[in-house]
């Protein structure tokens, strides 16, 4: 049924869109790519699991579960993992690839030596709801992920263009040395910045634990590796980007998987990355780096 | 006298920003020219288009006849136009040595099989390339025993030095100087001086960007002058030293220039 | 020879094929290219070798031959439009190369199998056994099980690939290339200007990177005699990463130190083996914050040739 993949593929693309943003947002203040944001998200989606599913509360604390562990995730990763790596000269943004990289491989297994390796049931307690308009049918999950990632990609943009906190993390982003001296506490706006895309990664896993049903420890890895194709092939740093990105892939895995083989599910996102750097590397909403001038 | 080197009515834009607008002038061989003018004049992005670090947005790079501009940057070096950069561009962790014998890496062409085998003219080639390594370390003024140190723990103005000698062991014939003395006292400035007409002697023309008037009214042959991205005057010292635009350009820039 | 454990053995084989994997990320890092691929590129090479030896009956040796060059080739391919890209642009589109690779992998069941994965490779030791047997040579006569003959004939081969791999890259160091390389690693602008083709000398690196982990991937297929595509995930690149940055990626030495320590320690220490993972990814941030550059790096090795000539022993 076309309209019922059309919105599998919405409701799909919504929650890659906001962990794409987690990504952009780190992005866009450092400058460098956040490879554990996957396993926070991950993380996310194990603590809404445990809240839901074991100690039986509702959905809601759900959330609050997930976004509480996640923010605090994204504290420590920031302060260990990056902050001593940044007054250093001549610290490439390599080191911060691998030091991430290193935070993923550590979640990653913390988790499967306290989860286990198998899939775990998220159960959400409305799961079963749905209504029909005409041919189609709609469950109440996929209204509520929808409806959530739309508050969440709007009070974000609002937040970044409104807020006096918002328009300091966008001069933070401009430029750190300036924001820096204009008053802004640059150290502040980062944590802040990682501490928020962590929290929105917890977010989307709780999300992708009520749309999946299932959750177990590989999904970091992979939602981790989507992100990225995601915010690469809408342009780094760039919020529409992102949640362009995000629709445009959440739309077409699913309509690979409906129409197509889906075995090759998972290789779109990196087909996309390849693809969009060979054409255009900035990304579809990036703008063309500036010519070097020495 | 044909030129070397001639610039044809170059532009440089970045994005709206006008940095070069038609600069045409020539340099002929063995002149030693300068190119003088405030800060943000566009003396430096002008050495990046002849090097080809970027492409003029329009105009010509000719140089010995050929046009150049426009094609990749070690084709120009090749072709006999090395530089040296105004923030010193070493390699730092590598020795000074090693610095040097990589600026000759276009004049030798040992790869990858004969470099691994060692083969007898491989091993030949690298006997000459330290030769002539440690010839240009002594003809700039550095002593053999600084060979083995890192690049980056060298005094300051003989990194300077040591960037020239690797410009020279390409063996080019258009010599590109970004503020060569910058930073350098009295006694070190003339010695780059001497450095600067010893190399002109041995036949190498000199494109010199500079601050220090001193320097430039004494090494320069012709002078090119430079104002927010255009060419406001050319001629010999004597001649620009009275230009009234050039000190109106350097008093309205406020350069705190004693000895101009 | 009853010590000649054929564990110990084969344990040092892997400490092998890991050295090489550590130089061939090591070849391309030195000039600045992060490429998290090289899983890809071994998957190709190990492939190539699976598939001419069991279908193809392809002797070994050019087997090997055969999976290096089209891993090499591959290399070329995916190098040249690689140049656009850099730092982490570049390393992510490689990871990326990867695991489209290795969907393919698990897909194209018709040509490999698919997840099951091929059996059966002509394992290196026990082939060259029984070459040997059919000329009348017996293992006991060396005093040797016929076990611990495998083994020990495969963990020597190895060592012999991985001595000429190190020697080979060690020489290419020392040379002209070599220092184009390095500055082309410190300074991809003054490297140009001092007359260095960037293009040609980065993917000429990348694809020698790529040559070399398919190398690996040939050996390992032909010691282990079953691959599949669980043996080239993104864990295996990171492994292989964790080799470089832990062991240094500033001298040779670095990764073949790295592949070895990372190896032997979690078989030595079997309580930490279950924690492997977990430490690589401590010792990624750890080293990243300590000592970005690795435990072997030039100054080290310096002091230590200066104390040998003062102490000659």
């Amino acid at each position: 049924m076309f309209l019922e993949q059309l919105i599998n593929g919405i409701t799909l693309g919504s929650i890659y869109a906001i962990v794409a943003l987690g990504y952009t947002l780190v992005f866009g203040v450092l400058d460098i790519i956040n490879m554990a944001h996957g396993e926070i998200f991950m993380f996310g989606a194990f603590v809404g699991m445990l809240i839901v599913s074991k100690a039986g509360a509702p959905l809601p604390v759900a959330f609050l579960g997930a976004i509480v562990v996640t923010a605090a995730m994204g504290l420590l990763l920031e302060r260990f993992a990056l902050r001593p790596l940044r007054g250093r000269p001549g610290a490439s943004h390599l080191a911060s690839l691998i030091s991430t990289i290193g935070v993923s491989i550590l979640l990653e297994n913390v988790a499967h030596k306290i989860f286990g390796s198998g899939n775990h049931l998220f159960e959400t307690p409305f799961a079963e709801i749905s209504f029909t308009i005409g041919p189609v049918t709609v469950y109440l999950v996929q209204v509520v992920i929808l409806l959530i990632s739309l508050l969440l990609m709007v009070g974000l943009a609002l937040w970044l263009s409104r807020s006096r906190a918002g328009k300091a993390l966008r001069a933070t982003a401009e430029n750190l040395e300036t924001a820096g001296l204009l008053g802004v506490d640059t150290n502040r706006m980062i944590t802040i910045t990682v501490v928020i895309a962590s929290a929105m990664g917890g977010v989307a896993g709780v999300l992708v634990g009520m749309a999946f049903n299932y959750i177990n420890n590989q999904i970091g890895l992979s939602m981790g590796l989507k992100g990225l194709a995601i915010i690469i092939f809408g342009g780094m740093g760039s919020v529409y980007g992102a949640m362009a990105g995000g629709l445009i892939l959440g739309l077409s895995e699913t309509f690979v998987v409906a129409y197509g083989s889906s075995g090759y599910r998972d290789a779109i996102a990196f087909v996309a990355i390849i693809v969009i750097l060979l054409i255009k590397p900035q990304g579809l909403f990036g703008q063309a780096p500036a010519e070097a001038r020495r | 006298m044909t030129s070397l080197l001639s610039l044809r009515h170059i532009e440089k834009s970045f994005g709206g920003l006008s940095a070069l607008s038609d600069i045409s002038f020539d340099v002929r061989p063995r002149e030693i020219v300068g190119v003088i003018g405030p800060n943000g004049a566009g003396k430096t992005t002008l050495f990046n288009v002849v090097t080809a670090v970027f492409p003029p947005t329009a105009g010509e790079v000719v140089f010995d006849g050929e046009r150049i501009s426009g094609r990749p940057p070690h084709t120009i070096t090749m072709r006999g136009i090395t530089r040296t950069f105004q923030n010193i561009r070493l390699f730092s962790t590598m020795t000074v040595e090693e610095n040097v014998m990589v600026g000759r890496h276009c004049r030798t062409g040992a790869g990858v099989w004969r470099g691994v085998l060692r083969t007898r003219g491989q091993r030949r080639e690298e006997r000459e390339i330290r030769r002539k390594t440690r010839e240009l370390l002594g003809l700039v003024g550095l002593s053999g025993a600084d060979g083995e140190k890192a690049a980056g723990s060298l005094p300051y103005g003989h990194q300077r030095r040591l960037e020239i000698a690797r410009a020279l062991a390409a063996e080019p014939r258009l010599l590109l100087l970004d503020e060569p003395v910058a930073g350098m006292n009295d006694a070190e400035t003339q010695e780059v001086f001497r450095l600067i007409k010893r190399v002109q002697s041995m036949g190498v023309t000199i494109l010199l960007i500079e601050h220090d008037m001193s320097l430039v009214m004494k090494a320069c042959d012709r002078l090119v002058v430079f104002n927010f991205g255009r060419k406001i005057a050319e001629g010999t010292p004597a001649e620009i030293r009275d230009d009234p635009q050039v000190i109106e350009a350097y008093l309205g820039a406020a350069e705190g220039d004693a000895d101009a | 020879m009853e010590w000649l454990n054929p564990y110990h053995l084969q344990v040092a084989s892997f400490v092998l094929i890991n050295a090489i994997l550590g130089v061939s990320i090591y070849v391309t890092l030195s000039t600045g290219q992060l490429s998290l691929g090289n899983a890809g590129f071994m998957s190709i090479g190990a492939y190539t070798a699976a598939l001419l030896s069991t279908q193809h009956q392809v002797p070994i040796p050019v087997g090997i031959l055969a999976g290096s060059l089209l891993a090499g080739a591959a290399g070329i391919l995916v190098g040249i439009p690689a140049l656009r890209l850099s730092g982490v642009y570049l390393a992510i589109a490689t990871l990326g190369f990867g695991e489209v690779l290795r969907a393919v992998l698990i897909n194209w069941e018709s040509l490999t199998g698919g997840a099951v994965g091929v059996a059966a490779i002509p394992q290196m030791g026990r082939v060259i056994l029984a070459w040997a047997s059919e000329r009348g040579f017996s293992p006991e006569s060396l005093g040797l099980q016929s076990n611990q003959f495998i083994s020990l004939t495969v963990f020597l081969i190895l060592l012999l690939c991985t001595i000429l791999t190190v020697a080979f890259f060690l020489r290419l160091s020392r040379s002209r290339v070599g220092r184009a390389y390095a500055a082309i690693r410190l300074d991809e602008s003054a490297a140009a200007a001092a007359g260095i083709p960037i293009t040609y000398y980065k993917v000429l690196a990348f694809s020698q990177g790529a040559l070399l982990s398919g190398f690996a991937g040939t050996l390992f297929a032909h010691s282990t005699s079953f691959v599949s595509p669980g043996d080239f995930t993104y864990h295996r690149a990171v492994e292989i990463l964790v080799f470089a940055v832990f062991g240094g990626s500033e001298h040779i030495f670095g990764p073949v130190f790295g592949a070895a320590f990372l190896t032997v320690v979690p078989e030595a220490l079997r309580p930490i083996s279950e924690y492997r993972y977990i430490l690589y990814g401590l010792l990624l941030v750890l080293m990243m914050v300590f000592r970005p550059q690795g435990v072997i790096d030039p100054a080290l090795l310096r002091r230590f040739r200066r104390s040998g000539k003062r102490n000659p022993a």
